[in-house]
């Protein structure tokens, strides 16, 4: 009789130990970034961080400034960006975006090594994340601050660059602000 | 009754003299991402929260702020060494930047907090002063330190720092006051001339915008000044603001360093 209730016993445990589904569990389907980014995208504001006075807490006229119209006759709207599956395509115009970013046809991917955003991504919660590209050879990480927009009527998205001196130090930051044509 | 009267007097002498460290900062007025600071803890006349000398005894320090508390201070019952003060004497305490803490270096306060990307968040810092044990412990104590001051001036550049590729704005305050010329208070048109250090020769005039509190305009000096930087030479630029129409009514003179862009 002792086996029996012993067997039974290390049966249960067994059986709720190893049990498990044949998937994980889920609750709805993932965004899909990859198709929300699909398309072309043109800048309608661009803001400048001071990253000095933004550490320091300093007012905002001297931390963030509004640069959309800050050199006459070279407006950032001129820029313009079609993203594709692995493919990114950029006109500049008459726009400085030059300075940042360089003309013509080359590829994008996602930066993966941050697995918290990445894991943020996947839940489609706002998220600090971003793509690599390279145009003609030169590499420009091109960071999303928020997908709030993504899914508007016109959708918007929010884009930043940080430019790095050459020792490395981060200087400023750049935030682009672009429609969905 | 004399045991008394002298119980008396012992007890309101030590209340009257006992006192908090005295601390004081090298240089007097650092911010908490200023490097090489020596604070200097005198504790002639100082007590623990028994009202206990802590003259002559071995002291560490439990640092907190309002952000976070330090990264040196380990477990409260396991305080770590980076934590003990340089006992100059028995009356005289250092904690010296920087801070070494097994691998880890902490330069700055805002190092030692862990906001090293925010140091504009610390508003505050508290310490107290214990042993090892801790056997006694201070009450909670303030440090002094300087806050960040956004100081306004007649003229500057948006951003503060920049490299040659970024955009540059040339901004003047005319609101500001004392102006350096309060001929330009009756300017109505305002320019500015932007100069390469050491090519006057390519110096241009630009006209400014009122854009707010300031008249002002952007450029990028790689593209301004495209020669210059082509040859590697645009390092600096000197800039000053003038009435358009009575260029003779100069403001005061700006000057930035430009780094060179990582890309």
């Amino acid at each position: 009789m002792k086996i029996i209730k012993y067997s039974l016993f290390a049966f249960l445990i067994i059986l709720f130990i190893k049990c498990s589904p044949d998937e994980n569990g889920t609750f709805g389907e993932k965004t899909d970034r990859n198709a929300q980014l699909i398309g072309t995208w043109k800048i309608e504001k661009v803001y400048q961080i001071d990253l000095d006075a933004e550490k320091k807490n300093f007012p905002g006229f001297a931390t963030k400034v509004d640069i959309t119209n800050a050199i006459s006759n070279m407006p950032f709207s001129d820029f313009e960006m079609d993203i594709t599956a692995g493919t990114i395509t950029t006109k500049l115009g008459m726009s400085p975006m030059g300075s940042i970013i360089n003309e013509g046809e080359g590829t994008w991917d996602w930066i993966t090594n941050d697995e918290v955003n990445n894991a943020n991504q996947e839940l489609g919660i706002n998220a600090s994340k971003g793509i690599n590209t390279n145009i003609n050879n030169m590499n420009v990480a091109l960071l999303i601050t928020t997908y709030d927009g993504i899914t508007n009527a016109t959708p918007t998205l929010s884009l930043q660059y940080k430019r790095t001196d050459s020792k490395g130090n981060n200087v400023v930051r750049y935030e682009y602000i672009l429609a969905k044509q | 009754m004399k045991k008394l009267i002298t119980y008396i007097c012992i007890f309101y002498a030590t209340v009257i003299f006992a006192q908090d460290p005295l601390v004081t900062g090298t240089p007097s007025n650092y911010t908490v991402i200023d490097e090489n600071v020596t604070l200097t803890f005198d504790v002639t006349n100082a007590t623990d929260n028994g009202g206990n000398s802590l003259v002559g005894k071995d002291l560490y320090i439990w640092a907190f702020s309002n952000a976070a508390d330090s990264k040196a201070n380990g477990d409260w019952t396991n305080i770590k060494a980076a934590a003990r003060l340089n006992k100059i004497s028995d009356t005289e305490y250092t904690l010296k930047f920087p801070i070494t803490d097994g691998a880890e270096t902490y330069n700055t306060f805002a190092e030692m907090f862990g906001v090293e990307a925010a140091p504009g968040s610390i508003t505050s810092i508290g310490y107290l002063l214990r042993d090892q044990a801790p056997t006694f412990q201070t009450d909670d104590l303030t440090i002094p330190f300087s806050p960040f001051k956004f100081d306004a001036a007649e003229v500057r550049t948006f951003p503060s720092s920049a490299t040659t590729k970024d955009i540059l704005l040339l901004r003047f305050n005319k609101s500001f006051t004392p102006l350096s010329n309060p001929a330009l208070t009756g300017a109505e048109n305002i320019s500015v001339h932007v100069e390469p250090v050491g090519n006057s020769t390519s110096a241009v005039d630009l006209k400014t915008i009122k854009n707010g509190r300031y008249f002002e305009t952007g450029i990028i000096p790689s593209i301004t000044f495209e020669t210059i930087d082509t040859m590697g030479d645009l390092k600096e630029l000197k800039y000053y603001f003038f009435d358009t129409d009575n260029p003779s009514i100069k403001s005061v003179e700006g000057s930035i360093i430009l780094k060179k862009s990582g890309i």
